[in-house]
């Protein structure tokens, strides 16, 4: 211990030797850490030029087995031995022979990386470079050291070495013929390959050469030049193809790699390195990633620094190192302050006991407690002085003393006596004590002592016990004086506590000393709040200072002060308080205290006041209402009260009024007959008529009620004057009489304007009718004339524009009947059964073509209903969807139209199915689509193609909306997708199953177009015709190909591959039959299509049976019109009606096979009356019978009506001819 | 003449004809169709892109034209960069296309270009080093390659490329001098005048059609020049008008017109070479009627036939 004390055990010595020990360690340790790095470097110098060696030596073994089997021939060094000897062209041929003959193992070389062959004559000159045929007899002295060798010493000479081309690893064999040395073949491989072998032994590491600036460059061929690049390392190094700029350039350096050339760049170690021409290794970090990077020199075969080779590998090895190092010092340091910490620890443990001990004895001496220890027989064997003056001897008489002797036990307080012994008992038996107990001495007599004993143990054994003890008899004697007091005041502190009122005591300053609970109740102060106060705090404000002083002039003469007081709560509520405020008086008389008891009044001074503003206001109220009012006492029947209107009516004073019979005044009823006292009835609710004083009449509403007043039963009767209502009553029976003859005026005027609305649909249908004669003629002429072969194009394109008007005009005559029908609410449901199948089949086939003519591709879709039947307007199902596709196609330039139905709810078997159709076209502005829906009105696209007579949208919409659904533009988005909403409600038909027997219907996947036009072969030797048809179906969205001759057209067929072959029979040559029947045997022959077109005058029959043998699909005679043989095509190309062979077609119209058969269904009374309705012109009447009749197909009726609104009368009539049966 | 070989002169004139009708009936369509759909740029790129001559292996064309672009690049402060292509057609298609702003082309590809894209313009003819605007074509063989130039038939020949000057064009011109022709003989493309010369030294052809400043280089090596054709327009830069804004054109020809040539590579890191060393000219179009005439109604072969 003394030498903690001493001054080698100082803190900052401590402090010094650790430092010291620390900095040697961390010394230590880094230079460990450096030791082992250099290691670590100098195994990867080793590992780099083991590498190396390794990488030459697998090259060395290729290049020796290639010069012993293939260089080392006698035809080789004949074929060289004959270059070497001539001059001129002969060795020119020699050398080529020689270049002929290794080629192909020059070829395999390469293959081993092999990369340069070159023979030299004797005298050092190039003779062939195989890697650069076109360079030769260049001198190689002086440049190339080992070519000297060689055909100096006539040895093979190994070893890295520059050259013209490239620097590279050569293996230099002398060669001789007939004994005599005749020059020398070099095999090289190039540092791209030693890299790439390097790169295979340890593909970790990327290599580069930096070749000697000096040593290569002032020998390269001029045009070699610009491949080397100044390395960033040093200057006097450069790099060979390292931007790289060929195209078989061998990988460049990567990025990381770059980087650490460029930040060792003028690195003082590697520059010393390089001037001494040793190896070195350094590290180097790129973006926190370690690198190590090894420099190996590569000598030439003249043993002249001629390149490095530098590796560059990632590796965290120096990392590790580093890393350990640190480990270790820290591990260090944490040791060395660790014990640093344990010694400082021990030295200021040390330094507080003895403290602790010194401060003990200054406690064990001024300690007020006595204190004594014992040994185990009783024995004291130490006291303090507080013990010696509580037991009342000296220390020297107490010490070597029994306790039992010096500390007279009477027994433990308060039960004195009853436990003698128990004290000394456990204090001799080491058992711990705890009380109070009572003893005696000879000077003082009986003391009481609190006493506590505590056993001495020493190595688990009992040795002893300290006693601790002190006098506590006035105490004692104290505390039972205040037992006697204080359960008195908890009786008076009781009653006040519970007292039902505020009580406040204060000393004589006017502070708070005590308050009740009811006063924190009242007044919302607590108790901590109040005490300590002043009663101020409860002043409203609102008591003047005299009431003040007069309350504080009683209690100062001594007297109680009783009196009501507006205080304030602690919430800032007024209330209102019954004080009592009393002086105190001590034992003495003097007046110690205040004590103020107070009631709270405040809702007692609330309800009196209520009660005078509630008398107020009836005053108030009966004085100001703007009736008159009256109260009657029921007993006497006399008017105790009026109110001013009252009085006013009556024309008189109050006290005119007052005290007399209300009969005088107001009730009409002879005396005895109140209806409320003598009636008995509740309340009297009548006009009367008041005459007052000056003995006007004035017509009231009068009300009289009982009531209880103050326990008395009164009359309140109310009255109104009504003149004014009166008067306004006889004007509103005036104004009721001349609204009646307004009413029926409009009625009238409502009639006319329904007669007018009437005359307009007639005159709009008889317009109509009066404008379709004419317009038929127009058509029909127009027709006629589209049909002349004879016309030219000009002319052609100037009827087609005459049809075009007449359609145009037509379908606007069309839609203004069904707008003007829709106006008159006229439209009428024909519920038919529906399948979205057949109809969808349907609009796909009128659509089909042009959509193809368009290249749009169609879709119609109604996944999950295709196979359910609607009962519903087909025909107008069928129009809406039509008009909107129709409206797509126009607007539409490319991408295609998708139709899409399906059922949106079902509520109470009521299907609400919606039809979108969305297309890919130009869209709708935003600007346009308030009015979109709105007859003629046109969208700017639609004004821009000059199509429509804008009133197909609102008949359809209106349409939508008579079968309880709309139409509705759902978004636009132009050229990308705008959809048209249709929907409408329809009833599923129970059990149905759709009955469908035509095409097809592809299901929910829609049904795509082909995007192939259909292909036409026309083969006719009549060039006009053959224009014309061209012209037409090419119009018509084919994609034709005309051919004159049978041949041609055989030709052609294969490569052309037609959907249909138009086919004249009068051919030069080869007529239309023969080549029909070759083109049936070619490829795809047997499914194409073939119509035969024929002049007039050829024998129907012969055709007939002629088709039927050589299998032709059709046949025309001319003339014909152009429109029946293009429809006709269009139904072979799309297989909508497949009956092969129909009658020829001749210039009567002659409807399709489908629509004859269709059309014979029918019953006789219907085509009768039909046909009535054709001959008469009625073309409205013939719709409506149309559509009225039950067995009549939707294909048939569309076609009806079609030729019914193109005003075909002869076709319909040809069609619903009488006799009209189908002749097969 | 034998009535078989006579019956395969008119065949083949009828095929040239034939073939003739039907490369102006496709170079209008192209013409046409290049026209009206071609995506004309409309703003010239930062970038002038430079397609070498096709002919050569790239390590020389690579030696060769840099120190050419590098003078442009320089002088003109522009980027140039190489759009390689593996033969003419390719580069002539890349030209079409408008991805090349301007090319080193031959006498033919020039013409053939121009016949289907009127904006190909020739700019500068770059002298050969016999200091002349011309060069000419050889037909080359290798002593002990037995091949018999008048009446060998069936003989190997190396072509370079359909559309090479010295390849099918002139090759069979020179074989029509001694009365015999391609068609005659076997004959196949194998890409640059180099690989025609040692193809024919390795004896994998009889003979082969090339440039004859190619052939001299292969000289020690054997290689002899049987047939030489008359002078050919030479080289040029041939220049893309849709692509190329026509002040650049301009400041490109004014730039290489006044070269001082006498001053090796003023300025430049690599010294002038073969291509520019020589000296330039101004090229007209009017200077390739001598190919357009020797062309004719000639069908050149896009295939060899065997």
């Amino acid at each position: 211990m003394a030498r903690f004390n001493g001054r080698f055990t100082g803190p900052l010595t401590l402090t010094i030797i650790l430092l010291v020990l620390a900095v040697s360690a961390v010394a230590l340790l880094h230079h460990l850490r450096l030791v082992k790095e250099e290691n670590y470097f100098s195994r990867q110098d080793n590992q780099l030029r083991l590498a190396y060696q390794a990488s030459l030596q697998s090259y060395e073994l290729a290049m020796e087995g290639f010069y012993a089997s293939t260089i080392n021939r006698d035809d080789v060094a004949s074929l060289f031995a004959d270059g070497a000897r001539f001059d001129g062209y002969a060795r020119a041929v020699a050398r080529g022979q020689l270049y002929r003959l290794l080629h192909s193992d020059y070829n395999l070389m390469k293959s081993y990386n092999l990369l340069q062959l070159h023979f030299h004559l004797a005298d050092g000159t190039s003779f062939l470079r195989f890697h650069k045929p076109e360079k030769y007899g260049d001198p190689l002295a002086g440049i190339r050291p080992s070519v000297e060798i060689v055909n100096r010493e006539h040895r093979p000479i190994t070893g890295f070495e520059m050259g013209k081309v490239s620097p590279g690893f050569r293996h230099v064999f002398p060669i001789s013929w007939d004994g005599r040395h005749i020059g020398s073949v070099e095999v090289s491989v190039t540092t791209k390959a030693i890299s790439d072998a390097m790169h295979r032994l340890d593909p970790s590491k990327e290599y580069a050469f930096l070749l000697s600036k000096k040593r290569i460059e002032p020998f390269l061929f001029k045009d070699q030049q610009w491949l080397y690049s100044t390395s960033a390392l040093d200057s006097a190094y450069i790099i060979e193809d390292a931007n790289p700029l060929l195209p078989d350039s061998p990988q460049p350096l990567s990025a990381a790699a770059t980087v650490i050339t460029q930040k060792l760049a003028n690195n003082k170690h590697i520059q010393a390195a390089f001037d001494q021409g040793r190896s070195l290794t350094v590290k180097a970090d790129v973006q926190q990633r370690p690198y190590v990077i090894s420099f190996l020199p590569v000598f030439d075969v003249t043993n002249q620094l001629a390149a490095y080779l530098v590796a560059y590998k990632e590796d965290d090895a120096p990392v590790l190192f580093w890393q350990e190092a640190l480990i270790y010092i820290l591990s260090s340091l944490f040791a060395l302050g660790f014990i640093g910490f344990l010694l400082q620890n021990l030295r200021q443990h040390a330094l507080a006991l003895n403290k602790e001990r010194g401060n003990l004895q200054t406690i064990n001496d001024t300690l007020a407690e006595g204190l004594i220890v014992l040994n185990t027989a009783g024995i004291i064997q130490h006291c303090n002085p507080a013990a010696c003056k509580i037991l009342g001897y000296a220390a020297f008489d107490l010490v070597g003393k029994s306790l039992r002797q010096r500390m007279m036990y009477l027994g433990e307080y308060p039960e004195q006596g009853q436990t003698v012994v128990s004290f000394h008992e456990r204090v001799s038996q080491g058992l711990t004590y705890d009380g109070e107990i009572v003893c005696t001495n000879t000077v003082e007599g009986e003391y009481i002592i609190d006493v506590a004993s505590r056993p001495i143990r020493k190595d688990g054994e009992i040795s002893g016990s300290v006693v601790a003890f002190h006098d506590i008899s006035t105490r004692k004697k104290t505390e039972a004086a205040l037992v006697a007091s204080e359960e008195e005041a908890r009786k008076l502190f009781a009653a006040v506590e519970q007292s039902r009122s505020s009580i406040i005591i204060t000393n004589l300053q006017g502070h708070i000393e005590y308050v009740n609970p009811v006063f924190t109740e009242i007044t919302g102060y607590s108790s901590a709040e109040a005490i300590g106060e002043s009663p101020r705090m409860l002043k409203s404000g609102t008591m003047d200072r005299a009431f003040y002083a007069r309350m504080w002039q009683t209690l100062a003469a001594g007297r109680e002060w009783k009196g009501e007081i507006h205080n304030r709560r602690k919430n800032g509520e007024m209330y209102w308080a019954f004080a009592s405020i009393a002086p105190v008086r001590n034992k003495d008389g003097v007046v110690s205290h205040y004590i103020a008891i107070k009631e709270d009044i405040t809702e007692r001074k609330h309800m009196e006041k209520e009660l005078r503003e509630k008398e107020l206001i009836q005053r108030t109220l009966i004085s100001n209402l703007p009736v008159g009012l009256i109260i009657i006492d029921e007993l006497t029947r006399t008017i105790e009260h009026v109110n001013p209107v009252a009085t006013a009516m009556f024309g008189t004073s109050p006290e005119d009024i007052e005290g007399h019979c209300c009969h005088l005044f107001l009730c009409a009823s002879e005396p005895g007959n109140c209806p409320i006292l003598d009636l008995q009835q509740q309340v009297d609710n009548s006009e009367r008529v008041i005459v007052n004083k000056q003995g006007v009449k004035i017509p009231v509403l009068k009300t009289v009620t009982r009531i209880s007043i103050q326990g008395k039963k009164k009359l309140i009767e109310c009255f109104v004057d009504i003149r004014q209502r009166v008067e306004v009553e006889e004007r509103l029976k005036l104004s009721n009489v001349q609204l009646q003859q307004e009413q029926a005026r409009a009625e009238d005027l409502a009639r006319k304007a329904e007669t007018a609305n009437r005359s307009k649909s007639m005159f709009l249908a008889n317009m109509s009718h009066e404008i379709r004669t004419p317009l038929n003629a127009i058509i029909g002429y127009a027709q006629l004339l589209n049909m002349d072969a004879s016309l030219e194009g000009s002319q052609l394109e100037q009827i087609q524009t005459i049809n075009r008007c007449a359609d145009h005009l037509l379908e606007l005559i069309n839609n203004i009947l069904e707008i003007s029908k829709i106006e008159a609410g006229s439209i009428t449901q024909k519920k038919e059964a529906m399948a979205f199948a057949r109809l969808f089949t349907d609009i796909r086939a009128i659509f089909h073509l042009s959509c193809m003519r368009r290249n749009l591709q169609l879709t119609l879709a109604c996944a999950g209903i295709e196979q359910v039947e609607f009962s519903v307007d087909r025909g107008k199902v069928r129009q809406v969807i039509m008009n909107l596709i129709a409206n797509s196609i126009k607007f539409t330039g490319q991408g295609g139209i998708a139709v899409t139905a399906a059922v949106v709810s079902v509520k109470a078997g009521a299907h609400m199915i919606s039809v979108d159709v969305r297309d890919t076209g130009v869209g709708v502005p935003p600007a346009e689509r308030k009015n979109l829906f709105l007859p003629f009105e046109q969208t700017s696209s639609g004004k821009n193609v000059q199509q429509g007579t804008g009133l197909g949208l609102s008949i359809s919409r209106a349409y939508a909306r008579s079968m309880g659904g709309d139409l509705q533009l759902v978004k636009s988005t132009p050229g990308q997708e705008t959809v048209f909403r249709f929907t409408f409600i329809a009833e599923q038909i129970e059990g149905s199953a759709l009955r469908y027997d035509g095409d097809a219907f592809s299901g929910s996947d829609g049904v795509p177009l082909s995007q192939r036009p259909y292909r036409m072969l026309i083969v006719d030797d009549d060039a006009v015709s053959s224009r014309l048809w061209q012209k037409r179906f090419a119009g018509a969205g084919f994609e034709v190909q005309a051919v004159s001759n049978g041949e041609a057209a055989l030709f052609i067929f294969e490569r052309f591959t037609p959907d249909v072959v138009l086919m004249d029979i009068l051919l030069p040559a080869m007529d239309g039959y023969e080549t029909t029947r070759k083109i049936r045997q070619l490829s795809g022959g047997e499914r194409v299509k073939i119509i035969v077109v024929t002049a007039t005058g050829i024998n129907y029959e012969e055709i007939q049976q002629k088709a039927a043998a050589e299998a032709i699909d059709d046949y025309f005679c001319k003339p014909f019109k152009v429109d029946d043989l293009i429809k006709r095509v269009q139904q072979l190309c799309t297989g909508r009606e497949e009956d092969s062979l129909a009658r020829p077609r001749g210039e009567e119209y002659e409807p399709s096979r489908q629509f004859k058969t269709l059309a014979a269904q029918l019953p006789s009374v219907t085509r009768s009356k039909l046909r009535s309705a054709i001959e008469g012109g009625d073309i409205d009447g013939f719709t409506v019978l149309v559509d009225a009749e039950q067995s009549c197909s939707d294909p048939l009726r569309d076609y009806l009506k079609y030729l019914g609104q193109r005003y075909e009368y002869d076709a319909l009539l040809q069609l619903l001819a009488v006799d009209a049966a189908h002749r097969p | 003449m034998k009535s078989y070989q006579k019956r395969a002169v008119y065949r083949a004139r009828l095929y040239l004809q034939r073939g003739a009708k039907i490369m102006r009936l496709l170079f209008v369509v192209l013409l046409v169709a290049s026209t009206l759909l071609g995506r004309v740029p409309s703003v010239f790129a930062a970038t002038v892109r430079f397609a070498p001559l096709p002919m050569e292996n790239k390590e020389t064309v690579l030696s060769r034209f840099r120190p050419l672009t590098e003078f442009l690049a320089q002088r003109l402060q522009i980027d140039i960069e190489y759009v390689y292509a593996d033969d003419y057609a390719e580069l002539l298609e890349n030209f079409r296309k408008s991805k090349v702003d301007i090319a080193y082309l031959g006498p033919l590809p020039y013409v053939e270009l121009r016949a289907a894209y009127a904006e190909a313009e020739p700019l500068v003819f770059f002298k050969e080093s016999s200091n002349a605007v011309t060069y000419t074509c050889a037909l080359v063989t290798f002593p002990g390659n037995d091949f018999d130039v008048r009446h060998g038939r069936y003989q190997k020949i190396a072509l370079t490329q359909p559309l090479s000057t010295c390849g099918y064009l002139s090759t069979n011109g020179l074989l029509r001098n001694s009365n015999n022709s391609l068609e005659d003989n076997n004959y196949r493309y194998v890409g640059t005048h180099d690989e025609v010369a040692l193809s024919v030294i390795r004896g994998e052809f009889a003979a082969g059609g090339l440039k004859t400043a190619v052939a001299r280089k292969y000289a020690h090596l054997g290689l002899f020049v049987l047939m030489e054709t008359p002078p050919l327009p030479a080289f040029a830069l041939i220049v893309n008008t849709r692509t190329m804004p026509p002040d650049l054109i301009a400041a490109i020809k004014e730039a290489l017109l006044e070269l001082d040539l006498t001053h090796s590579g003023q300025g430049q890191q690599i010294p002038w070479n073969d291509v520019i060393g020589n000296g330039i000219v101004e090229a007209h179009d009017s200077d390739y009627q001598v190919i357009r005439d020797l062309l004719g109604s000639a069908r050149i072969q896009q295939k060899g036939n065997f």
